[in-house]
């Protein structure tokens, strides 16, 4: 385990130690960080802290910059690692990043009663449905947070080990 | 290069639902019910199970909130209200904060409890209850999660809006005048 470790860090060091890699790390990340701070802004863990800046709860600020950091390191694996022919795991960030934003996207706003008017439903029908579909993503929005984060980490994890034992990383 | 399409397939995604979300918006700029027509008389139930409609608040200025419990930008909403409760006091406005017709299919807390926990002391200027299917079909028939109304004392609909956490501001604006 501590090799593996020790993978994830040398792959880290190798890929951050261009100037190219780090510049695109700190834009997707402030990117994504807007983006997540939007979405997570009308989410429940707002409630959790009082604001801070610009609004945003302290909270909210936490989770949506952890969630950016990790997304964007992903990315910038991915980026190397395809650039040496190396398989990484984008189909997890993928994954991480529906589960991060769908709830909070889905849970609050007029997306899915209107998806439901669009294919035809009666308003009994949205007003009956809209529940059924949302309320479990709003109830249950901080474990798909945790998901979220817990695939990232899983997504860098792989990366780093096949990016450290592929023959192509120098 | 196709394992580069993951990528692109990622960042899609996330234009999508930015713009998606833009397209349908978080507060309802537009309601089935225009601003300057007559609120419609629909029935609701109050805490203790009394049926009523709007009629017993006429001649008095209405704020009438209608949210799902288990959603959080409502409860960001109640939260707002309570500790702007002074505010609405002072113009006498009535506060009715209405659960949405079975809270649109999924239960989530009482409006008791919700209007308790985020409104706190406050809560006790709000008047709570259960809306009867019609009065959430007549004023959210889009179904949106929160949905507020500012009705004038004559039963005109003056404002309309949601998400009272973000448009405060612009509540307040249209009760000062009225």
């Amino acid at each position: 385990m501590y090799a593996r470790l020790g993978d994830i860090a040398n792959s880290l060091r190798i890929i951050f130690s261009e100037k190219r890699n780090a510049a695109i790390f700190a834009v997707i990340t402030a990117l994504m960080f807007m983006l997540y701070a939007y979405l997570l802004s009308y989410s429940s863990i707002a409630l959790l802290s009082g604001s801070a800046l610009f609004g945003l709860s302290v909270a909210v600020i936490i989770v949506s910059f952890l969630l950016s950091a990790l997304f964007s390191v992903v990315i910038v694996m991915n980026i190397y690692g395809i650039k040496r022919g190396v398989n990484a795991s984008a189909k997890l960030s993928i994954g991480s990043f529906l589960a991060a934003v769908l709830p909070s996207s889905m849970c609050c706003t007029a997306l899915v009663p209107s998806l439901l008017a669009l294919s035809g439903a009666s308003i009994s029908t949205v007003i009956g449905t809209t529940g059924i579909i949302q309320g479990p993503m709003a109830t249950y929005e901080p474990l798909l947070l945790l998901l979220s984060g817990a695939l990232l980490l899983v997504a860098i994890y792989k990366s780093s080990v096949k990016l450290c034992c592929s023959r192509n990383v120098k | 290069m196709k394992k580069l399409h993951y990528i692109w397939i990622t960042l899609v995604i996330l234009a999508a639902i930015f713009i998606l979300i833009q397209i349908f918006g978080r507060s309802p700029n537009a309601s089935s019910i225009p601003t300057g027509s007559s609120a419609p008389n629909k029935g609701f139930y109050l805490l203790n199970g009394t049926h009523t409609d709007l009629s017993a608040y006429s001649g008095k200025e209405v704020l009438l909130y209608i949210v799902t419990t288990w959603c959080s930008t409502c409860a960001e909403g109640t939260q707002a209200l309570g500790k702007n409760i002074s505010f609405f006091n002072s113009r006498n406005v009535s506060i009715l904060e209405i659960e949405a017709y079975k809270d649109f299919g999924y239960a989530g807390p009482t409006i008791n409890q919700f209007v308790n926990t985020y409104a706190g002391q406050s809560s006790r200027y709000i008047t709570q209850g259960y809306s009867g299917y019609n009065l959430t079909k007549a004023y959210d028939p889009k179904g949106y999660l929160d949905i507020y109304y500012l009705i004038s004392p004559s039963g005109k609909i003056l404002y309309v809006n949601g998400e009272p956490s973000a448009t405060l501001n612009q509540l307040e604006a249209a009760i000062k005048g009225v």
